[in-house]
């Protein structure tokens, strides 16, 4: 079941959030975006240092499981960073986040002539898309 | 392969740790950071939960390896850091608890939240995930 897509650029501005299958009232969705980039960044420098081997700090991390759910975790080599939330047992979805980037976020945010870099997507068009894309997943409602 | 092993106080102190394999060594203060650091990720990641109430980060997946961690019912954290591709880390870190309690608080000199020096937990340790 996917919870909520983050997508943050490389300056750490969410510039994107929604959210499904809500199970809690998110009050404060703004602090709770701070909050989570605050945390990422810290990880990444944590999984760097205890890292055995050298490990390349864009790529290197994953995803996250607690009890209740799962972080994955996508950056491109341009630090936008797309985050989606699911229950802890889902599969891998980074090759989702990886078309989500490339098919999706580049064809209706990049390429749309009205969109101002850095700020928040307000595009009908990708949000339409990445709402198909997603429900169409077999991870969206199990 | 399991390349090291950290155990936490319930206040995030670093109060063990141990490399088993192949991994580059750092300055004592250094470890004690990522500790700290590891018990706070811990605790913001179950207040981010999007799904009512949460425990902290289990397990964190990356390119060169994988953290699993297991917190008791006192606060004690254990984690270890091992091949993505290791196998049953649960069970290990059972093993490692079971090992804790026997040859750590069962000590008689061992003070509780202090840092472990017991030869014999270290020996145990260096059996179990030696290979």
């Amino acid at each position: 079941m996917i919870f909520n897509i983050y997508i943050f650029n490389k300056e750490g501005v969410c510039i994107y959030f929604e959210e499904w299958n809500k199970k809690k009232g998110s009050a404060n969705t703004a602090e709770d975006q701070k909050l989570l980039f605050g945390m990422l960044y810290s990880l990444k420098a944590f999984i760097s240092t205890s890292s055995p081997k050298p490990i390349d700090p864009k790529t290197g991390f994953h995803c996250y499981k607690t009890s209740s759910y799962k972080l994955h975790f996508y950056e491109t080599l341009s630090g936008t960073k797309f985050i989606i939330m699911t229950d802890p047992n889902t599969p891998d979805l980074r090759e989702d986040l990886k078309k989500i980037y490339s098919n999706i976020f580049v064809e209706y945010v990049i390429k749309n002539p009205v969109y101002q870099p850095n700020t928040a997507i307000k595009c009908d068009m990708f949000i339409n898309h990445l709402n198909a894309y997603l429900k169409q997943t077999p991870a969206f409602n199990n | 392969m399991i390349y090291s092993l950290y155990i936490l106080n319930k206040a995030g102190t670093l109060i063990y740790q141990n490399d088993y394999g192949p991994t580059e060594k750092l300055s004592h203060n250094a470890y004690i950071r990522l500790g700290s650091t590891f018990h706070s990720l811990h605790a913001i990641a179950s207040n981010l939960s999007p799904a009512g109430s949460s425990s902290g980060i289990e397990l964190i997946e990356t390119e060169t390896f994988k953290l699993q961690c297991f917190q008791t019912h006192t606060g004690t954290k254990f984690y270890i850091i091992a091949d993505p591709n290791h196998p049953n880390l649960d069970e290990t870190l059972q093993s490692i608890y079971e090992l804790y309690t026997d040859y750590v608080l069962k000590n008689p000199f061992y003070e509780i939240e202090m840092s472990i020096r017991c030869d014999l937990f270290d020996y145990k340790l260096q059996r179990l995930l030696g290979d």
